[in-house]
């Protein structure tokens, strides 16, 4: 009894089961095909590049356990790479490095949240399409992206900002990335398992009209669960802005749907109602491993598409196949 | 107090009418007259008005594929990358030699086979259809990248075999293009309105169960859709490879939203079963005329692009309030 | 003092009138029944109380204050709690967090989940039952998803407690549980009400009923004054004449339908009947049997399994689509216009032709051929209509439904299903409906099959009948042979007890 009820814990706790086999299965294969792969840097910059999408992916699943969509995530996150370099290089001397940096991070949080805001608004109050809200909202964060440093691609002026990126937590070898994605998740699959509002999120996402009989305010639970992926993808784009030292409209295009991919790959349903967090974090994980290891197999870094593409279109036939048979 | 209701209901139909039927040309002449005078005349002058005319015309054919497919309650986000194909398609044939008038027909053969896929894939596996054409978007992309790689490719022999076509039919590009437009948009009303393939497209949009229970065959519409919505993105690609006279990776990348904020504005409902293709056609127009006097204004590409997102969200938005209204009152 | 009260209650549906000038009033402790045919307005007066509607018109006190019931969190504070027809759990969820969805205990901001499953078990052993409280409700059975719908209300700390046909997915066992409770909860001083189609329950729980009829009050009575007779008679107003069936159907005609081991995988098995032309033939089965899958199986929506046979004049036919249904000349009339009838977005001559051009070959529609069909059945119907072009969702419910009938009439099949072809109509079309299947049977000598879990409606229109027992079988007989109470009981299977959960799913 006791053993089944651990095991039901560690399922919770890690959602899709079979992800975690897969995912050794890939690596065992990576290290027999090309174990070049598996040098410090390769897996370190693997690991801190998926860390920084799963920023992106864990209010991805957020937003997909409410049954709906957010393609904002990616130019939210260039957004805020354009804001940290326009920070820096604006008020870089002028303002210690401490202060720029809380700056850096309290202006995209907010500039996140708004996007965010203009998002759920619209999807839970107007009940537009979510992704055609999203989408315009998408089009809006590239557009002041762009509006704030005329589209040129600017490197950070304080570059110890780079160690939010590349640098170790404390003593251990663990990148910042990595360790901050992992408090983040511990906090938000707390928030999602153990609070009202994480089971509000779910049941609004597995039937809205039921939730609403329930006496659950569900536009405002939809919104939030906007709100929170725009910030979650705000802080997202403030780490990438380290690790390439950059900031450019351009930075995070496309990486909505890494994303979703992910997600989908994690079992997260897009009909709504269900999703674990760290499933959809592992499936990060492994898209970007799959990503980096193209490039070892001497393929055209060109084809990542076609190998994303086909990912997703297989991983959501398995979902809507599984969902069919229950 | 009844009264009144029924009158306030029966004045908000008219209201959601007009609007779904109309508004698409009070925004035309809107925007004519606010770019006439922001841009000082120049927008006006008839070299600038040919030039939006090409431009409506291939986006026209573009967003008319686009609304058989939001018609069905679909998206097709691929129509920019099956654009991009076909013009891969074009600059392969350019580049192993073969007769540039099968590599025309190739491209548009290409890009139909395309959507056929992606309404195969749509009705067979039951993907929501914005997943399915947004991977198909990015598979096609990543393959035009891998054919072409990041530079530009030029193709002078399917530009003269284009020109030599033109020139067998007596008509310059804008005119032909403008031509095939208006008779796509022309078979395509009178598909709508006096086919059976027409009023299923509209039933299957509007209500697909009670569909089924008609008899409608709800795959092959969709199927059809799909595959009209590649063919006609091909053929666009086509009368645009003349002008364009060679291929880049993001050639076709904008059509995806301008054909998505065309059919909003020309009236198509996003979740399926209501448009027209008249409405499209002026739809396609106004974003043309926008895209066109942006640039007499250089705006840059990306407020373009948050404008039209904003002009999309504005569209919707408003259409289901007055829907909403409508049914909650 | 009443512990609520609604006066003059109104609500219109697209100026449809679902409820006109309701007075409704209950007691402390007493549980007060609300019955009525379907669309007399009981569901509608719940979902007013229980905040789903809000645009409803008249006042409602509680505790004699005047209160307005704007949301459903607004009705749950005030202390109401519904238990409605499979709307009020979420399927993804399991059965513990739907128990507490709304009402979770915490401490702070976290939820005690220990303390919850201990809650759950608790209160499920209350029904002597063992429910997998980790899994989601959408794979429980369907009594199982009712017990903890239940339960659910039950927890909420409720002055007013509405179960709204509550009982009938339940078994006789768990039926007899369930109204001890509701004594129970009425004794501590709750006031319930209860609605159910099932008459013989009110006498079994109830202290007063009230009837409801076309969005009217019709009364309102002590259970201990008056017998089943009296409110039946109240429900279904002027006393019914009972059509005389005057046609002898020669048994020595070929039949023109043979239906053999139709079997649909969880809903149906091995059924088997024959369909004479110019007959109507009745299928009764209670709400959730499957009936309706019959129907949908002979016309080609679901896919029936391999094993059966259908013969139309004698040939085998397979029929795996509607469109091979319609040319093959059955036609269906499905429940539920809204969803499966009618195309909301399109003109009702549109609507009518839909079926017409798919069955025949022809590509082209022109205008005229829309007008002229669409005009002769609008005629025919008399269809309330400004013009055929107008938007079916603009007609009125009894209108929709004739253009729903008048969408299959067009195909001129000769087997027509109709699977309850009266849902949400007023009483006029209603009859108007009933004479035109009664002489589309006889004048036309059409084979009409009647789906319905309308008793009434069955024995009023139907020549034969089958009832579809709770044991999966099939009885024939006449409607002369049998009286209300014995065809019901055969439906419910009063001596089989286990009810077989898998005839109806949670999905749809």
């Amino acid at each position: 009894m006791n053993n089944e009820k651990m095991i039901r814990q560690i399922r919770m706790f890690l959602g899709n089961f079979n992800l975690v086999p897969i995912y050794l299965a890939f690596l065992l294969l990576l290290a027999l095909t090309t174990p070049e792969f598996f040098n410090t840097f390769n897996l370190r910059s693997t690991v801190t590049f998926s860390s920084i999408l799963g920023f992106l992916v864990l209010g991805e699943t957020i937003v997909i356990i409410t049954k709906g969509i957010d393609l904002s995530v990616g130019s939210i996150a260039s957004l805020s790479t354009v804001i940290t370099a326009a920070l820096m290089k604006f008020y870089g001397k002028e303002l210690n490095n401490v202060l720029i940096f809380a700056l850096c991070f309290a202006i995209s949080i907010l500039a996140g949240l708004g996007i965010g805001t203009i998002n759920g608004f619209f999807v839970s109050y107007c009940k537009v399409p979510p992704f055609i809200s999203t989408l315009a909202g998408l089009l809006i964060g590239s557009g002041f992206a762009f509006f704030i440093l005329r589209g040129v691609p600017t490197p950070l002026a304080i570059s110890s900002f780079r160690t939010i990126a590349r640098g170790n937590f404390l003593i251990f070898p663990i990148p910042i990335p990595f360790f901050s994605l992992l408090i983040f998740g511990i906090t938000f699959w707390y928030l999602l398992s153990r609070t009202s509002w994480g089971k509000y999120l779910y049941a609004v996402g597995g039937n809205e009209y039921a939730s609403f009989l329930s006496g659950i305010d569900t536009k405002r639970i939809m919104l939030s669960a906007y709100q929170v992926s725009g910030v979650l993808a705000a802080i997202g784009g403030v780490m990438l802005a380290a690790l390439s030292n950059a900031g450019f409209p351009r930075a995070a295009e496309g990486y909505e749907f890494r994303a979703i991919t992910a997600a989908v790959i994690g079992g997260v349903s897009l009909s709504g109602g269900e999703g674990n967090l760290f499933s959809a974090l592992l499936g990060i994980f492994i898209l970007t491993t799959l990503g980096k290891s193209i490039i070892f197999w001497q393929i055209s870094p060109f084809m990542e598409g076609i190998f994303i593409g086909s990912v997703l279109l297989g991983a959501m036939y398995i979902s809507v196949k599984g969902k069919k048979k229950r | 107090m009844k009264v009144e209701r029924k009158e306030e209901r029966i004045a908000l139909k008219i209201i959601l009418y007009i609007f779904r039927n109309y508004s698409v040309y009070v925004t035309f002449f809107l925007i004519l007259i606010v770019s006439g005078i922001v841009s000082r005349g120049i927008f006006i002058r008839p070299t600038n008005l040919w030039a939006v005319m090409l431009r409506s015309s291939i986006l026209g054919l573009v967003s008319l594929g686009q609304m058989l497919v939001v018609m069905t309650g679909g998206i097709d986000l691929s129509v920019g990358s099956l654009f991009s194909l076909s013009l891969t398609i074009m600059a392969l044939g350019e580049f192993t030699r073969i007769n540039p008038y099968i590599a025309i027909i190739l491209a548009i053969g290409g890009g139909t086979m395309v959507g056929l896929l992606n309404g195969i894939i749509v009705v067979t596996t039951k993907i929501y259809p914005f997943i399915v054409t947004f991977a198909t978007m990015m598979i096609l992309e990543s393959f035009n990248l891998t054919i072409l790689g990041a530079a530009a490719f030029n193709f002078p022999t399917i530009q003269g075999a284009l020109l030599s076509i033109m020139n067998f039919l007596h008509l310059d590009e804008t005119i032909l293009s403008v031509a095939l437009w208006v008779i796509a948009t022309s078979v395509t009303f009178f598909m709508c309105r006096y086919s059976t393939f027409g009023h299923n497209l509209y039933a299957a949009g509007g209500n697909e169960i009670a569909s089924v229970f008609s008899g409608v065959n709800i795959k092959k519409v969709k199927i059809l859709s799909y595959t009209c919505s590649g063919f006609l993105s091909a053929l666009a690609a086509v009368m645009a490879a003349y002008r364009l006279g060679g291929t880049n990776v993001g050639a076709g990348s904008g059509y995806q939203l301008n054909s998505i904020a065309a059919v909003v504005v020309g009236g198509v409902s996003l979740y399926g079963g209501v448009g027209n293709p008249i409405g499209v056609a002026i739809g396609s127009i106004v974003i043309a005329m926008l895209l066109n006097i942006m640039n007499i204004l250089n705006v840059d590409p990306f407020i373009q692009n948050a404008i039209q997102g904003l002009i999309i969200l504005g569209y919707v938005a408003l259409s289901n309030y007055l829907q909403w209204l409508r049914l909650e009152r | 003092m009443p512990l609520l009260e609604m006066k003059k209650i109104q609500k219109t549906f697209l100026g449809v009138v679902a409820l006109n000038g309701v007075d409704f009033d209950l007691e402390k402790g007493e549980v007060h029944c609300l019955v009525g045919e379907n669309g007399a307005g009981k569901s509608t007066l719940v979902k007013i109380l229980s905040g789903a509607y809000t645009d409803y018109h008249g006042e409602i006190f509680l505790d004699s204050q005047p209160v307005r019931i704007d949301n459903p969190r607004k009705s749950r504070h005030l202390g109401i709690a519904a238990i409605q027809q499979h709307r009020d759990l979420v399927p993804t969820l399991n059965a513990v967090e739907n128990m507490f969805l709304g009402q979770e205990m915490k401490r702070g901001k976290t939820i005690l989940f220990q303390k919850e499953y201990a809650r759950a078990k608790e209160m499920i052993a209350i029904f002597g039952r063992t429910i997998d409280l980790e899994i989601p409700v959408s794979s429980l059975s369907v009594s199982d998803q009712e017990i903890v719908a239940i339960c659910k209300a039950l927890l909420s700390n409720c002055k007013i407690l509405i179960l709204d046909e509550t009982a009938a997915p339940l078994d006789r066992q768990e039926r007899v549980i369930l109204f001890q409770k509701i004594r129970e909860l009425a004794e501590k001083g709750l006031g319930i009400i209860y609605i159910s189609h099932d008459l013989e329950e009110i006498f079994e729980v109830g202290d007063r009923v009230t009837v409801l009829k076309d969005g009217r009050k019709v009364g309102t009575r002590e259970v201990t004054k008056t017998d089943l007779e009296e409110i039946v008679k109240m429900m279904i107003g002027t006393e019914q004449k009972k059509p005389t069936t005057n046609k002898d159907i020669q048994k020595s005609i070929q039949p023109i339908l043979r239906v053999r081991n139709l079997t649909v995988e969880k809903r149906l098995k091995n059924i088997s009947f024959d369909l004479f032309g110019g007959e109507i033939l009745g299928i009764y089965g209670l709400a959730g049997s499957g009936i309706e899958y019959i129907g949908y199986a002979l016309f080609g929506v679901v896919p029936k399994s391999k094993n059966s046979e259908i013969y139309l004049h004698e040939n085998r036919v397979r029929l795996g689509n509607p469109k091979e249904s319609l040319r093959m000349g059955i036609a269906l009339i499905p429940d539920d216009r809204r969803i499966k009838g009618l195309v909301s977005t399109r003109s009702v001559g549109q609507n009518i032709v839909l079926p017409l051009i798919n069955k025949t070959k022809q590509r082209l529609i022109p205008s005229q051929f829309v007008y002229t069909i669409s005009r002769e059945y609008i005629e025919k119907l008399h269809i309330k209509t400004p013009s055929y072009l107008q938007l079916v969702e603009y007609l009125s419910g009894g209108n929709q439904q004739k253009v729903l009938v008048a969408k299959m009439l067009v195909t001129n099949c000769n087997v027509l299903i109709l699977i309850e072809p009266t849902e949400g109509i007023d009483v006029g079309t209603r009859y108007e409906l009933y004479q035109l299947f009664r002489n589309l049977s006889e004048d036309t000598h059409k084979g009409l099959i009647l789906i319905s879990t309308d008793l009434d409606q069955i024995l009023a229109l139907s020549d034969r009948i089958l009832i579809l027992c709770r044991d999966g079988n099939l009885r024939e007989g006449f409607p002369q042979e049998w009286n209300k109470q014995e065809i019901f009981e055969m439906a419910l299977g009063a001596n089989s007890v286990k009810y077989n959960s898998n005839t109806k799913g949670c999905e749809k």
